[in-house]
């Protein structure tokens, strides 16, 4: 069994930056180190249709997706 | 006798200390708080205004004030390597700056911004332009007045950065600009930015899109930059855009000193309401200086001097209130030279963004001159 440490939470609920979200994630996903993985909380369709068509383009890829309420937990990782 | 020590001169920083001490001044005449500000540099740059100085439409002399002159009387202020903080120690409440000197701490303020990493991208130093560093603004001013026609690349190279409009408002207005000097019909103008879109908030990524096609700016998004080679941009997947002019924004870091207890961009982490730096009730972090995912502004250290300085009044005189900060951000977006909008909205909701006037620009301007006499000495 592999454990992957999360590097950090990104909460991106609500109103946020008027730097792109995506944009921010990314830049977080160039920080992390090979055995980990980054948290990304959504609350919305959209943002989470447009995180998944972003990283799909990108050398990282979404590892898992769980709803919890109105909330979209999303962890990110290196392409394997 | 309570200490607050301030780290930082930048907006933030001077903005907190003069509320704090207007708000403290007969606590501070009786003796019971002192409040010190430190910072390497003895003045300061008001960042906003180096966009306009670069287009040549405000004088370089508006963009810099002694920061002793800013600061209230009473507070005192340390630069050089008496205010250069080489070490901040949180679990004994202390900070240690360069001349060896150790200054010990009630409450801690850390309003140290974010610094430009120009060397993470190979070549972009070399060959980019950047109106993030005052020390290319004159010569973004020259480059464009000699600029004969040809390709002009605005990049966006990693998010976040400062100021996010910024990188629009320079397009937009680069393209008034060429066509005010009869060139724009020769020139193409590619904006580039690491994400889908030009820009965050929806409505306003909407209306600048728009703003783009109509005045014939190319979009290429996402593009993320992966290194600069003779006179080209080249993305991490390959794409390569010739320029005869880059005008770029490098990727953002906070303080070296912050090392230690931010992340690995020296980010520091941050409760989303109180500002307190996670684990330390004393310690806040105000401004670009945050992990937050809202604009790194200076109107973004502005709303959240409120809460911060309003709270540690409330803890030094015992009243025991607290107040939160709700992500208050307030920007003028400029739509290029002679009209201006503005975008504002906090955690839960966002104004509508209206189409650009020329009202709004000249209230842009007049809020520049006034930040001087009035916002950065916390009067209004």
């Amino acid at each position: 069994m592999i454990y992957l440490k999360i590097y950090k939470t990104l909460d991106y609920t609500g109103v946020t930056s008027c730097d792109n979200a995506v944009g921010e994630i990314f830049s977080s996903l160039e920080d992390l180190k090979n055995d980990e993985v980054l948290q990304v909380i959504l609350d919305a369709d959209w943002k989470l249709k447009e995180l998944k068509e972003f990283i799909s383009k990108t050398k990282y890829k979404i590892l898992d997706v769980k709803k919890e309420g109105e909330k979209y937990i999303v962890i990110i990782g290196g392409k394997s | 006798m309570k200490k607050i020590l301030i780290l930082g001169g930048g907006i933030g920083g001077t903005i907190v200390a003069n509320k704090l001490a207007r708000k403290l001044l007969n606590e501070i005449i009786k003796g019971n708080v002192e409040i010190k500000v430190l910072d390497k540099k003895d003045y300061h740059v008001y960042q906003p205004s180096q966009l306009l100085v670069a287009l040549g439409l405000e004088d370089y002399d508006q963009l810099m004030r002694s920061e002793r002159v800013l600061l209230e009387p009473r507070i005192k202020f340390l630069s050089g390597n008496k205010g250069n903080v080489i070490k901040i120690d949180l679990p004994n409440h202390r900070v240690i700056t360069e001349d060896g000197n150790i200054h010990e701490y009630d409450y801690l303020i850390i309003s140290t911004g974010s610094h430009l990493a120009w060397d993470e991208i190979k070549g972009y130093r070399e060959k980019a332009l950047s109106v993030w560093d005052l020390n290319d603004v004159l010569k973004i001013r020259e480059s464009l007045e000699k600029f004969k026609g040809g390709t002009i690349v605005i990049n966006v190279s990693r998010l976040p950065i400062k100021c996010p409009v910024a990188p629009v408002e320079l397009t937009l207005m680069v393209n008034d600009f060429l066509k005010q000097r009869g060139i724009r019909e020769k020139s193409r103008i590619v904006y580039t930015y690491p994400a889908p879109g030009v820009f965050g908030i929806k409505q306003a990524n909407d209306m600048f899109l728009e703003m783009f096609k109509e005045r014939g700016i190319e979009v290429i998004s996402p593009f993320i930059v992966d290194y600069i080679e003779g006179d080209s941009i080249v993305s991490q997947d390959g794409e390569r855009i010739k320029f005869d002019l880059l005008l770029g924004v490098p990727p953002h870091k906070g303080a070296e000193v912050l090392k230690e207890i931010g992340d690995r961009r020296n980010w520091v982490s941050v409760d989303k309401y109180t500002l307190n730096v996670k684990g330390y009730d004393n310690v806040y972090a105000i401004g670009d200086t945050t992990d937050l995912p809202i604009s790194k502004a200076g109107s973004v250290a502005d709303f959240q001097s409120g809460p911060v300085s309003e709270n540690i009044v409330h803890d030094i005189l015992g009243m025991g209130s607290k107040v939160f900060y709700d992500g208050s951000v307030f920007c003028f977006c400029v739509g290029g030279i002679g009209t201006s909008s503005y975008i504002r909205y906090n955690y839960k909701f966002v104004l509508p963004v209206p189409k650009p006037t020329t009202t709004i620009w000249w209230m842009k301007l007049m809020y520049n001159r006034m930040y001087w006499s009035l916002t950065a000495r916390a009067v209004i």
